[in-house]
């Protein structure tokens, strides 16, 4: 047998992986693209293809579906501004879903506080890691975050990287990636946590 | 190639073992922990957004929504509508052809008295028009110039006699 080395192997999982996934087909980078430079009708596609995900993320935390319903929409607002910004580091769905959950949360802690706003600058310190958007300042802390990551992830033990990988670069459901790497779902779930605790953890500790 | 993470520090360990259990049910200090730890608020997000989560929306709900994101961009090039475009497309077309048709028909188009009446041959009209015929009440004087001269005597004497009588 023949031994891989890791990164390679790492890559040709990838590429196995993106090529199997419904959300990284060349039309959704086309969309994505194309709305980077300003086309709604592309950007209607976009929601077209994602809405059931992001109203099904926001419906999941906020559990009614008026408040889901807002959060979606703000969500898409959001993502259309941030559009720029996305360098394709994960897929896009996965960045999509990230903002969601960002959205959510926001309104949830909002809610239960007293008031709905969805306004971020509200709610205390700026993300540190994993986050793609905001504005000129924001987005050179950003660049520093992103580095520490690409950084980060070949330190991440062998089995975190490839489940985060398959994850957030490929959208694979946990029994995919369990199949995959012929372990429980369970244990799929545990790496991936670890990996992205390992990584807030590094992200933090790296910045004052 | 592994090692050389921070150590995590006790508290966000155990709000970390709380957001792997549930990220949604944290308890009140866990809460308070990740609104001040940046580390494992983001921890928190990513771990949440990577659930799978499916929910049912109303009916209609899906079909809505682009439509409404799209009118809450800023102005720009509008989504395509296919069956709308083919829709304007094709009224536009039955309107521009009616309307040719219309005015091309209304330029061609002959009188319909030109066409059924035969044209008269052109003519003086004293010639062909009969005079007005002599009629009773009339002024007797302007009978004159048509009378002979015995008639015309007559209906002078006639006259004088009729302003001789006493008036009423």
């Amino acid at each position: 047998m023949i031994a891989i080395p890791v990164e390679r192997y790492d890559e040709k999982l990838m590429e196995q992986a993106a090529s199997d996934s419904p959300y990284h087909g060349p039309e959704v980078e086309a969309w994505v693209e194309a709305a980077q430079a300003g086309d709604q009708a592309a950007f209607g596609s976009l929601v077209e293809r994602f809405q059931r995900d992001v109203y099904g993320k926001a419906f999941s935390i906020l559990k009614n579906h008026l408040d889901a319903d807002d959060v979606v929409q703000e969500t898409f607002l959001r993502v259309y501004r941030a559009l720029p910004g996305f360098r394709f580091e994960s897929s896009f769905r996965t960045w999509l879903i990230t903002i969601t959950t960002r959205q959510a949360l926001n309104f949830l802690t909002r809610k239960r506080s007293g008031h709905e706003s969805l306004d971020p600058s509200e709610d205390g310190p700026e993300h540190l890691a994993l986050r793609v958007e905001g504005n000129q300042m924001s987005a050179v802390l950003e660049e520093e975050s992103r580095r520490l990551l690409r950084e980060a992830l070949p330190r991440l033990p062998q089995r975190q990287r490839q489940a985060l990988l398959l994850k957030i670069e490929n959208d694979w459901k946990y029994e995919d990636i369990a199949r995959e790497m012929d372990i429980s779902v369970g244990s799929v779930k545990a790496h991936i946590f670890h990996a992205i605790q390992n990584l807030s953890q590094l992200v933090k500790g790296a910045r004052p | 190639m592994k090692g050389n993470f921070p150590p995590v520090p006790e508290a966000c360990q155990r709000a970390l073992a709380e957001i792997e259990a549930d990220p949604l049910r944290l308890t009140a200090a866990a809460e308070a922990h990740v609104r001040a730890c940046p580390a494992c608020s983001e921890t928190r997000i990513a771990w949440l957004a990577l659930e799978d989560a499916e929910a049912l929306a109303p009916a209609g709900y899906f079909e809505r929504l682009p439509d409404r994101i799209l009118s809450k961009l800023p102005a720009g090039p509008r989504r395509r509508r296919p069956h709308l475009a083919l829709w304007a497309m094709a009224a536009g077309l039955l309107l521009a052809v009616g309307t040719g048709g219309f005015w091309i028909g209304r330029a061609n188009r002959t009188p319909m008295v030109e066409a059924t009446l035969t044209p008269l041959p052109a003519m003086d009209p004293h010639d062909a028009l009969p005079d007005t015929p002599f009629q009773e009440g009339e002024d007797d004087y302007a009978q004159l110039p048509n009378l002979s001269a015995e008639q015309a005597r007559m209906v002078i004497e006639r006259v004088r006699n009729q302003d001789d009588r006493p008036q009423p």
